[in-house]
């Protein structure tokens, strides 16, 4: 799920950077601090949106640095349980299942979380889990596949996030290909 | 009560003889009759609680009377349900047996008695069979009946003594015509009871009795209605009180609880109205004695229904508290064990005694245990014994239960059908045990299956749980190898049912953990644990019920539950063979197993989920420790960081705060070792070393204003602990250089008080403090820099400059002390004695302990006072406040007070100036003191100078504060530090005089200071000398430079190290420009390298600086040597006297240049001759001159050496052994 994130933080800027540009430069900052960054609690920020001082700056003793309270907007992701996503199949696919990436968060389906009837295809190439029901290429969960899949459980690491999903559900699994 | 049907019928005991003998039967087949008294009534404590209308001692009665309830044709009791009760039903669904029972027996007694019912059904009657089984506990009481029927004589109504009389008749008439017409009503419920329990009692033993129960119930309220859901049990303000009423008589509780039911029967026939009778139920709780427990609407009601009591004091009542209710019910002790198919469970005694057994099937009702035991059974004894009883024609033999005393047990064997009977012609059958369902073989009274002996024993006969421990070879040969299919599955139940339960180390369950009750009275119970009590006996659950408002905690043992999963947790193993794995669960097999998927090395693995644990991805509450490494650890990063661990997720995440000042993130993998630094030391913004422990405050940078401990020094990085401030763990990280030492060590801090002043104390003093506070600051300042600040040590350091040494190395430190310091101010005996001692700074030397009065014990000292005033002598021991002096001058001891004695290398009595010299002038005005204090005039320019930044501190600046400063302030020190004021008078002038130098300075310096030194001064006197020493021999030191390897020895690293180190600290700290950090071990190694004959350079100012001289005499206790300058002819040498401190031995260089070894402990004092320097300049090979042999010496320890001339030798002789005497005394002291 996508979020709208307006927090505190604080910035340091070089005395170079204060001047016409303090703004921008301070955006920078900001930017640099947090986009990407993973948080438990926040998720991953994807971007920041906009940053605002918040209050005057104030050099900060012994670095010469000017320290600068901003407020900031910034769009950040983190899964939720139950939450369906759309994916694509990554290049593992293997005999346990297979991965995907919804946007910055990697997914992993188990077999257990397939449906019965999908069956895992070691010799195709590249392997991949088939339907026996049907063998369409519909029902093949290959790489670059497109996928949509339940999140069933969420790992937010410090430095990274993980889930693992569910296609075993009417309409999760293999989405038509885009024409 | 013998019988439960009995109890209607009091007093006629027999009536049912015949009945009662099937009854046994039933019983013993399986009836849930128990032996043990306290088992008969708590196994369903639910039911019991809001209290069946009869007290439940009475059970019996109770149930015959729901039974006649029940005898209302179905329809009218769906009815009277849907009238009354509507918002039961629900509840209904799903509620336990026990507690259908219990609401059905409440919906009577509000009721009242109902019209009788016709046409009982059998299953109907599941309520009377349930108190009937509680009844038949009282089976074995015979005694108890008697009493009962005495008490309820007592009791009795009128219409209880007719009836009673009537009982036998009337019994017998049921038996011959149910349809008589004078029964009255009453009699017709007791025969219907009775009638109910002869029909359940039939049953008894046949298989599947209980579970015809259950499916009746469940037939009757939908599926899952055995399965409780606790909450509508649980007693609430709506219902009635439980209230505990004293019994005056103990072990009489159960009776007089009989007696209430008799009463209410009584009243009930009297009244036709339960209500009105007032208690709803009375119960006696085997482990409460003296009281019983009686629920009734209020206390009035009580004392209204049990007037009349003998044996309850209806005057105490007290009132339970609605939610200790449920508690009073709780099952206890053994009671608790629920032994579960395939149990392992061991014999407490007997012949079976420390067997290992299986629990086959546990009634626990009756509290008995079906187990299978390995059997111990002398075939050939019983073969002959058996034979010898069909010869006799007795009874039919019985294999015996136990061993008769003095009789070896037989050792445990299979049994094996055949050779049983070949070998020992036993006639083996075979028997359909119908409790258990199951084919066994007999052997007279013996029954075998798969080769073990099916036994039926009690309960308490049998350890079980976890005190079993069972070996895997007791396992492994519990069963005979060809055992029958339905043992293997036994074994496979049981190992599954092992693997589910909780291990040992995964035991543990922590709050947040997701658990079910897996036994127990809440059994079926899934809630997240939210506390953990009772040391972990007993956990918190917060049940999931889809009533989101109403979370409802329990409280349940520790055993009761364990832990589950659902797909998605984050898990990790913290025990098995992925033990340190974690993942997400992708999937749940049985609720036991769960496989997990690593995202690390996208792996699926299954555990077993006692195996997991969950990992809380917000990390919330963390760990303390990880693997080796803790929160705090000072830690080298795989990718060569180095950082302080600050915080540790459960997750397994470390942060580390880097010396960057940069968090980062990191796993256990990426730590490659930890770090320590416990001995590193750095200096401060004001060159003041300090080291672990050592209070500081952040000058500059970021985190100006932060005072904190120092925890990590790494390189020129500092770690600081920051007490209450909760980001990064309260570390920060600053560098060396915007730190400025503050405070005391963080040891004596607590009990002396430095801690408080040292973090509000005004030390953030910013940069100019030192500046400002003059001489204060820095006479402060190597103090704390040598680790301690004593009390006195101010005054002390500027004083004499150094105080009476407690060790060697300290003891020559600067001199110029003005006043005679008593030992009683060296050991800090001031009023506060030996508190002072034990805060003291004698740790200060190296921050280490030592036995401080161990100091002195060898030292020469001079007595002040008394008959032997001026005697010097040798003290020879210490103790308390008393110090014993063997005399030089006559063979003689004394025991002395310490005030009474001072050190004879005390600076003030020995310096230049002499005790008598100094003496004097210190009584003089104040304004001739600046001299005195610093005797040796040369000396003062020169350190004044080199001193630099804190040592402004020269006599002019010393010469006016002092006196304004001094009045106010010494008169409190002096009362505070020093307890020996009185005896002191003749000096107190001095004392106070000379203090006054060092006063002002804290004072000037801003209250920082002294507030330090005050508060250390009233709780440790006694630190003053040992870091005095160290002050005062930083001072003088201050100027001489000498290789910082005199200063600490590598081989003493470690304790020594530190101490030198410290030592060395405030030497370097003061050296300021010119002493070029070369940090010479002032104290300690001063005094012993100025040896005669080393090769010295003169680094005072003056004529003479620079110039190269050797020693030719040391004044060992006045710091003064005699150095023999050689000029370019004869006529032109010089031999000047000069202070020690103005010198500076010569480094060896060259080959084959004599040395002495004037550091280190083993070698000191030999001469060799220099063969090699090592290329790092550390270790010198030496070839010592008596013994030609081959040394290695570190360089430090060496100094260049001429030998004296012969004549001078002889001339110095005395002095150099006293000097070397001294040497060696100091040494042991030292250590």
């Amino acid at each position: 799920m996508f979020y709208l994130l307006q927090r505190l933080t604080n910035v340091r800027l070089h005395p170079s950077q204060i001047g016409p540009h303090y703004i921008a430069a301070m955006k920078e900052a900001v930017e640099k601090e947090l986009e990407g960054s993973v948080n438990a609690d926040r998720g991953i920020v994807l971007t920041v949106i906009d940053a605002d001082p918040r209050g005057r700056g104030h050099v900060q003793d012994g670095t010469g640095l000017v320290v600068v309270e901003v407020n900031y907007t910034a769009l950040a992701f983190k899964a939720r349980k139950g939450e369906v996503l759309d994916g694509i199949v990554t290049e593992e696919v293997n005999s346990l299942g297979f991965f995907c990436q919804c946007g910055p968060l990697q997914v992993f389906v188990s077999k257990s979380s397939m449906p019965m009837h999908y069956q895992f295809v070691a010799n195709a190439t590249p392997p991949c889990w088939q339907s026996t029901e049907k063998k369409t290429d519909d029902a093949t969960i290959k790489p670059e596949a497109r996928v949509r899949v339940r999140i069933i459980g969420t790992n937010n690491d410090a430095t990274n996030v993980f889930a693992i999903g569910s296609i075993n559900e009417d309409y999760l699994g293999k989405l038509p290909e885009q024409v | 009560m013998e019988s439960p049907e009995e109890e209607p019928h009091d007093n006629d005991e027999g009536i049912f003889d015949d009945n009662d003998d099937e009854h046994e039967e039933g019983m013993e087949g399986g009836s849930p009759a128990s032996g043990e008294p306290g088992g008969a009534h708590e196994p369903h404590p639910q039911h019991q609680q809001p209290g069946a209308a009869a007290a439940h001692a009475g059970g019996g009665s109770g149930g015959g009377y729901e039974g006649l309830e029940r005898d209302e044709d179905e329809d009218a009791e769906h009815d009277y349900d849907e009238e009354d009760e509507d918002e039961d039903d629900e509840e209904e669904e799903d509620e336990s047996p026990q507690e259908q029972r219990r609401k059905k027996s409440k919906k009577k007694r509000g009721r009242g008695t109902g019209p009788a019912r016709k046409n009982a059904k059998k299953r109907k009657r599941g309520g009377a069979q349930q108190f009937l089984d509680i009844e038949a506990a009282e089976d074995e009481d015979e005694d108890e009946d008697e009493e009962d029927d005495d008490l309820f004589n007592e009791v009795a109504d009128e219409a209880e003594l007719n009836r009673a009389a009537s009982n036998r008749e009337l019994a017998d008439r049921r038996r011959r015509d149910r349809d008589d017409a004078e029964r009255g009503r009453r009699q017709d419920h007791l025969s219907r009871a009775i009638e109910g329990m002869e029909e359940r009692f039939k049953h008894i033993g046949e298989v599947g009795d209980e579970e015809d129960m259950m499916e009746d119930y469940e037939e009757r309220y939908g599926p899952g209605a055995g399965v409780a859901d606790a909450r509508s049990l649980m007693p609430d303000f709506n219902r009635d009180k439980l209230w505990l009423v004293k019994c005056r008589e103990t072990n009489k509780e159960r009776e007089v609880c009989i007696a209430i039911m008799r009463k209410f029967f009584a009243k009930l026939n009297e009244t036709k109205d339960a209500a009105h009778f007032g208690i709803t139920a009375a119960y006696a709780a085997d482990n409460l004695k003296g009281y019983i427990y009686v629920e009734a609407e209020n206390d009035g009601r009580i004392r209204e229904a049990l007037y009349g009591f003998r044996s309850l004091n209806i005057t105490k009542i007290m009132r339970v508290p609605t939610n200790e209710m449920q508690q009073v019910f709780k099952m206890r002790g053994k009671l608790m064990d629920d032994f579960q198919k395939s149990d392992w469970v061991r014999f407490k005694r007997g012949l079976y005694g420390g067997d290992l057994a299986q629990v086959y099937q546990y009634d626990d009702l009756s509290g008995q245990v079906w187990v299978l035991v390995k059997p111990r059974i002398d075939w050939h004894e019983v073969s002959e014994l058996s034979q010898k009883e069909e010869d006799n024609g007795g009874r039919p033999y019985r294999i015996p239960a136990g061993i008769k005393t003095g009789q070896k047990r037989p050792p445990p064997k299979f049994f094996e059908s055949e050779e049983v009977q070949s070998k020992y012609n036993l006639i083996v059958e075979t028997h359909n045990e119908a409790g258990l369902n199951l084919r066994v073989h007999k052997v007279f009274n013996k029954k075998f299956y798969g080769g073990l002996l099916l036994e039926k024993v009690r309960a308490g006969q049998l350890v079980s749980g976890a005190d079993v421990r069972p070996s895997l070879d007791e396992q492994r040969n519990f069963h005979p190898k060809d055992a029958g299919e339905e043992l293997h599955d036994l074994q496979r139940l049981r190992d599954k049912h092992v693997s589910a339960k909780p291990l040992d180390k995964a035991s543990d369950i922590v709050i947040g953990d997701r658990v079910v009750a897996y036994k127990g009275q809440l059994k079926g119970i899934r809630g997240h644990v939210v506390d953990v009590v009772h040391e972990g006996a007993q956990v918190v659950v917060e049940s999931e019920v889809a009533n989101q408002d109403n979370k409802l905690k329990y409280t349940l043992d520790r055993g009761e539950v364990r832990r589950i999963f659902v797909i998605g947790d984050h898990v990790h193993a913290i025990q098995g063979v992925n033990e340190g794995e974690s993942g997400l669960i992708v999937e749940v097999e049985d609720d036991k197993i769960a496989s997990v998927f690593s995202q690390t090395n996208k792996k699926a693995w299954k555990s077993d989920f006692a195996n997991l644990r969950l990992v809380s991805d917000e990390g919330v509450g963390g760990l303390d420790r990880l693997g080796a490494y803790a929160v705090g650890h000072l830690v080298l990063l795989t990718n060569q960081e180095t950082g302080v661990i600050t915080r540790i997720e459960r997750n397994k995440t470390l942060h580390v705060l880097l010396s960057n000042g940069k968090i980062q993130p990191v796993q256990l993998s990426e730590i490659s070792q930890r770090r320590k630094t416990s001995f590193s030391r750095s200096s401060d913004k004001n060159r003041v070393q300090f080291g672990a422990n050592d209070y500081v405050t952040v000058l500059d940078g970021e985190h100006t204003g932060i005072t904190g401990i120092v925890e990590h020094i790494w390189r020129s990085q500092v770690f600081i602990k920051v007490k209450g401030r909760v980001d990064n763990g309260g570390y920060v990280v600053v560098s060396s250089r915007n730190l400025k030492k503050i405070g005391g060590d963080r040891f004596a801090a607590p009990t002396a008080g430095g801690r408080p002043s040292a973090v509000n104390g005004p030390p953030n003093l910013g940069p100019s403090s030192a500046t400002e506070a003059g001489p204060g600051s820095f006479a402060y300042e190597p103090a704390s820099a040598g680790g301690v600040i004593g009390p006195t040590s101010p005054v002390l350091d500027s004083q004499y400059g150094g105080g009476p040494s407690a060790t060697a190395r300290s003891g020559r430190g600067g001199r110029g002390g003005s006043r005679v310091t008593t030992l009683d101010d060296v050991m800090g005996r001031g009023r506060d004695g030996r508190g002072g001692f034990r805060s003291g700074g004698f740790r200060g030397g190296g921050g280490r302990g030592r036995g401080r009065q161990h100091d002195f014990i060898g030292q020469d000292a001079r007595i002040l006072k008394g008959h032997y005033k001026g005697y010097t002598g040798t003290i020879r021991d210490v103790e308390r406040n008393n110090i014993t002096i063997t005399l030089h001058s006559k063979s003689r001891s004394v025991t002395l007070p310490g005030r009474d004695v001072t050190l004879l290398n005390n600076p003030d009595e020995k310096t230049g100036y002499g005790a008598e010299a100094f003496r004097a002038p210190s009584r003089a005005p104040l304004s001739s003191q600046p001299p005195l204090s610093h005797p040796p005039s040369a000396r003062l320019p020169s350190s004044r100078n080199v001193q630099s930044p804190s040592y402004p501190f020269s006599p002019p600046s010393i010469r006016d504060p002092p006196r304004a400063a001094n009045q106010p302030v010494s008169p409190p020190y002096s009362a505070m530090g020093r307890g020996a004021g009185e005896q002191r008078d003749p000096y107190e002038p001095e004392g106070s005089m000379p203090m006054s130098p060092a006063f002002p300075q804290p004072s000037a310096g801003g209250g920082g200071t002294p507030a330090d030194n005050r508060a250390m001064g009233m709780q440790s006197p006694m630190p003053t000398s040992p870091q005095l020493r160290h002050n005062a021999a930083a001072f003088p030191q201050t100027d001489v430079h000498v290789p910082r390897g005199m200063v600490s020895p590598p081989h003493d690293q470690g304790l020594a190290g530190a101490m030198n180190e410290g030592r060395g600290g405030p030497a370097a700290a003061a050296a300021g420009p010119g002493g070029g950090g070369g940090g010479l071990s002032a104290e300690s190694d001063e005094g012993r390298w100025a040896m005669r004959g080393v090769q010295v350079v003169i680094s005072a100012e003056g004529d003479y600086n620079g110039q190269c001289g050797i020693i030719k005499l040391r004044k060992t206790d006045e710091g003064i040597c005699h150095v023999h300058i050689p000029g370019e002819g004869d006529e032109d040498d010089d031999l000047i006297a000069i202070e020690l401190k103005g010198l500076k031995p010569l480094d060896p260089q060259e080959n084959q240049q004599q040395v002495i070894v004037v550091g280190g402990r083993e070698k000191f004092g030999e001469v060799g001759t220099v063969l090699t320097i090592a290329p790092t300049h550390t270790a010198v090979a030496l070839k010592m001159r008596g013994s030609g042999e081959l040394q290695t010496v570190e360089k430090k320890h060496l100094a260049v050496y001429q030998s004296p001339p012969a004549s001078d030798e002889e001339d110095d002789e005395e002095e150099e052994e006293e000097e070397e005497e001294d040497d060696q005394e100091q040494d042991e002291g030292g250590e």
